[in-house]
């Protein structure tokens, strides 16, 4: 049963996780090889077939179908033009970026709003897009993650009209030219790794920084114990302290 | 770890004064060793037994990716800003207390100068960040020169006995250095440590003890001849 208190369910995860893993951890933590859950394990926060946000949104009984499938279903709405079969709406929000207008010190190419990979995880988590609107379903305004588990909106994202992006680390944006592996600024993507060994560059969007560089969705290449992230950033999720941050800025 | 990093850190910069190499890492403002108080003359436990920075994360005690949907939106203050500022209003270095300041500055210190005095006015806990209310530990306990001087109390919040802050330099003014050609220690222009054309903390400073001068107070350019040369921090902009 996975219970959708966020302290309580994470705890209950990582209890699981605990017991399955619980001889290699210790041993891949050292290494940096720790592993995710993967997407297809019942406890993982993606997975859509089990658990209580599961049953209500999504009676399918499949997993990836929530937000891929293998071919588009023709509709109006022509959701594959957001790319990876995407199968879910996206919102039409217009986001209060955090760009150069609001910091002077932010030099990177950005896009005016979010793009690639970020627009398809704010489809749920701005949360103005109700969560079953997948599939041959639309939205009818209900079922919004806000509904079904405010807390996991991105954080204040909480009533779906507060749109302001000023508050989450900038997306949709490149290293500034020349700076990344300048020794001063930010690590080279192109050698600088993950936790679990990818480089930072396989994991930007045509060159930009997404929610998914940070995160892995498919709990796959994340660390256990953290918010799916591909790095650890304190010593309590077995990490370095801000390891995450450090991976790319030179501090 | 962390007194090896600081060694390290500090064999670097030994040999020479120009580009110190350091990073916030074992610096003073590195706070994931999560202890109260240097000297630990403070008994402390108050988000837990553990001290007042438990997760031991560096950056989060400023900056953090998400801003928690708290009613004080500290993100307004830019930077992904995590921690507390004062609602201090301040006496002001301006015009009006020195006629010959011409330079265009703003009513209170704003930009990047109030993230410094959230904590170092003295009227903000150190420990006051990401969902925690703080205000039991203060700059002042970590060691007594961090006030900015003359805020020793944190009701002094006089700044006429600090350098001017959140000011431009005087348009056409022929007593300073051109800012996009004066360079610090580093190489970088003064230019680029302007905030929105302004003079601010972090003009002079490195908050991150990354373009700083070892041995200093995170200056980007020493003011002896044992860090750079005599005053050389001020004559980097002044031409006396
Ligand atoms: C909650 C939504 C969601 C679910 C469920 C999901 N994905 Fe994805 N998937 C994404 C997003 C968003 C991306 C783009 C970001 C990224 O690559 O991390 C993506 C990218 C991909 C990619 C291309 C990039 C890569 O990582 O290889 C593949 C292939 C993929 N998904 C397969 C699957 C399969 C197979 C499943 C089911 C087992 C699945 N996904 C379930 C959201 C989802
Ligand atoms: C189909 C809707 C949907 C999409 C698309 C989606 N998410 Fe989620 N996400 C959720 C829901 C619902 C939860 C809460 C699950 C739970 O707590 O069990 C969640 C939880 C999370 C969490 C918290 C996990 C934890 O362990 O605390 C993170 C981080 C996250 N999502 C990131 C992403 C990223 C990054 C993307 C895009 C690459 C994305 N999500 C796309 C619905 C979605
Ligand atoms: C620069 C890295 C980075 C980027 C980019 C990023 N995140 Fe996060 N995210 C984090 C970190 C670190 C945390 C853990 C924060 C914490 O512990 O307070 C987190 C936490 C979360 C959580 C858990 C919320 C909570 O407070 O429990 C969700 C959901 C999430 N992110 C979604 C997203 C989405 C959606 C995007 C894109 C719009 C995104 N993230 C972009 C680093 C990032
Ligand atoms: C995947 C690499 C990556 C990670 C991980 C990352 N950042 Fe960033 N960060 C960037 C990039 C790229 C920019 C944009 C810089 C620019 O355009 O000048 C940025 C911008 C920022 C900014 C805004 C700078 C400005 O001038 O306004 C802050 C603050 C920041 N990051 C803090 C953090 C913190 C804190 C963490 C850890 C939670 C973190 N970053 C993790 C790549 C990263
Ligand atoms: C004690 C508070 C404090 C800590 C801790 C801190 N910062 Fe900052 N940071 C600031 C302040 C103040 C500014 C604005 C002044 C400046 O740029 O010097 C800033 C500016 C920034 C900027 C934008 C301008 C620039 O220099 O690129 C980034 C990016 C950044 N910080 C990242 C980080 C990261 C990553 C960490 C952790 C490794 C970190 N900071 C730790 C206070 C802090
Ligand atoms: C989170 C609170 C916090 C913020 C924000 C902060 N500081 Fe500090 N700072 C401290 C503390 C505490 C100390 C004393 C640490 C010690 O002595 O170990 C300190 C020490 C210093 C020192 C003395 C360093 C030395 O080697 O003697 C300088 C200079 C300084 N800070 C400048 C700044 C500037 C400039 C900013 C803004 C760009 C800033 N600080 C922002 C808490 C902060
Ligand atoms: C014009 C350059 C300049 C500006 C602007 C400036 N400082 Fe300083 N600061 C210095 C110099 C030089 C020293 C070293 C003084 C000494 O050795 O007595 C110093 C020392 C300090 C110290 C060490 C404590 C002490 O008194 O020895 C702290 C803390 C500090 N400054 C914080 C700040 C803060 C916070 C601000 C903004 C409110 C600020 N500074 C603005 C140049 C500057
Ligand atoms: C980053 C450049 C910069 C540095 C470094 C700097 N100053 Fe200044 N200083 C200024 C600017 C700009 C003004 C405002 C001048 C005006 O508006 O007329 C100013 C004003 C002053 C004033 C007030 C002048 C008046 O008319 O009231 C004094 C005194 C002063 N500085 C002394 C110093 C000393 C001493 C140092 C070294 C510790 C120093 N400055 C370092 C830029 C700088």
């Amino acid at each position: 049963m996975k219970h959708r208190n966020d302290s309580k369910g994470n705890q209950l995860r990582y209890a699981a996780l605990a017991l399955l893993t619980v001889v290699s951890t210790p041993l891949c933590a050292e290494t940096g090889t720790a592993q995710g859950l993967g997407i297809a394990q019942p406890l993982s926060a993606h997975n859509f077939v089990s658990g209580d946000v599961g049953p209500i949104i999504n009676d399918s009984g499949e997993i990836c179908r929530v937000c891929h499938v293998p071919h588009d279903h023709a509709r109006a709405s022509q959701r594959y033009l957001n790319g990876l079969l995407w199968n879910h709406d996206v919102s039409s929000a217009t986001y209060t970026m955090y760009n150069n207008t609001w910091s002077k010190t932010l030099t990177g190419t950005q896009s005016a709003q979010p793009d690639g990979h970020s627009k398809l995880c704010l489809g749920c988590h701005d949360g103005t897009v109700a969560m079953d609107a997948f599939d041959k379903y639309v939205s009818d305004g209900t079922n919004t993650m806000r509904m079904l588990h405010g807390l996991t909106v991105v954080p204040w994202f909480q009533d779906g009209a507060n749109l302001d992006l000023r508050g989450t680390h900038p997306i949709s944006v490149a290293f500034p030219a020349g700076e990344a592996g300048d020794g001063k600024n930010f690590a080279n993507p192109a050698t600088a790794t993950w936790a679990k060994g990818q480089t930072i560059a396989s994991t930007l969007d045509n060159g930009k920084v997404q929610c998914s560089t940070c995160h892995d969705v498919h709990d796959q290449e994340s660390i256990p114990g953290t918010h799916l992230l591909r790095t650890a950033n304190s010593p309590a999720e077995g990490g370095v302290p801000s390891g995450l941050c450090l991976t790319c800025h030179i501090k | 770890m962390k007194k090896l990093v600081v060694m390290m850190t500090l064999a670097l910069g030994a040999g020479s004064f120009g580009v110190a190499h350091a990073t916030i890492v074992g610096s003073v403002h590195d706070f994931s060793d999560n202890i109260s108080v240097l000297g630990g003359n403070v008994a402390f436990d108050e988000n837990s037994a553990t001290g007042w920075n438990g997760r031991k994360e560096i950056c989060r005690v400023c900056h953090v990716p998400h801003d928690h949907a708290r009613a004080s939106q500290r993100y307004l203050n830019g930077l992904l800003w995590n921690h507390g500022v004062s609602s201090a209003t301040y006496t002001m270095y301006n015009n009006a207390w020195s006629s010959t300041l011409n330079g265009t500055q703003s009513a209170q210190p704003d930009g990047t100068a109030k993230l410094c005095l959230g904590c170092h006015d003295g009227s903000v806990g150190v420990d006051t960040f990401d969902k925690y209310a703080g205000g039991v530990v203060f700059a002042n306990q970590y060691s007594p020169d961090a006030k900015v001087t003359n805020f020793t109390d944190g009701t002094n919040i006089d700044l006429r006995g600090t350098h001017p802050l959140s000011i431009q330099f005087p348009a056409g003014d022929t007593q300073f250095r051109d800012p996009t050609s004066a360079t610090w220690a580093n190489g970088g222009t003064v230019a680029s440590t302007l905030d929105n054309g302004k003079v601010q903390c972090s003009t002079c400073h490195d908050v991150h003890n990354q373009e700083s001068v070892a041995g200093t107070h995170l200056l980007r350019t020493g003011q002896t001849a044992a860090t750079g040369t005599a005053s050389g921090l001020c004559l980097t902009c002044h031409i006396k």
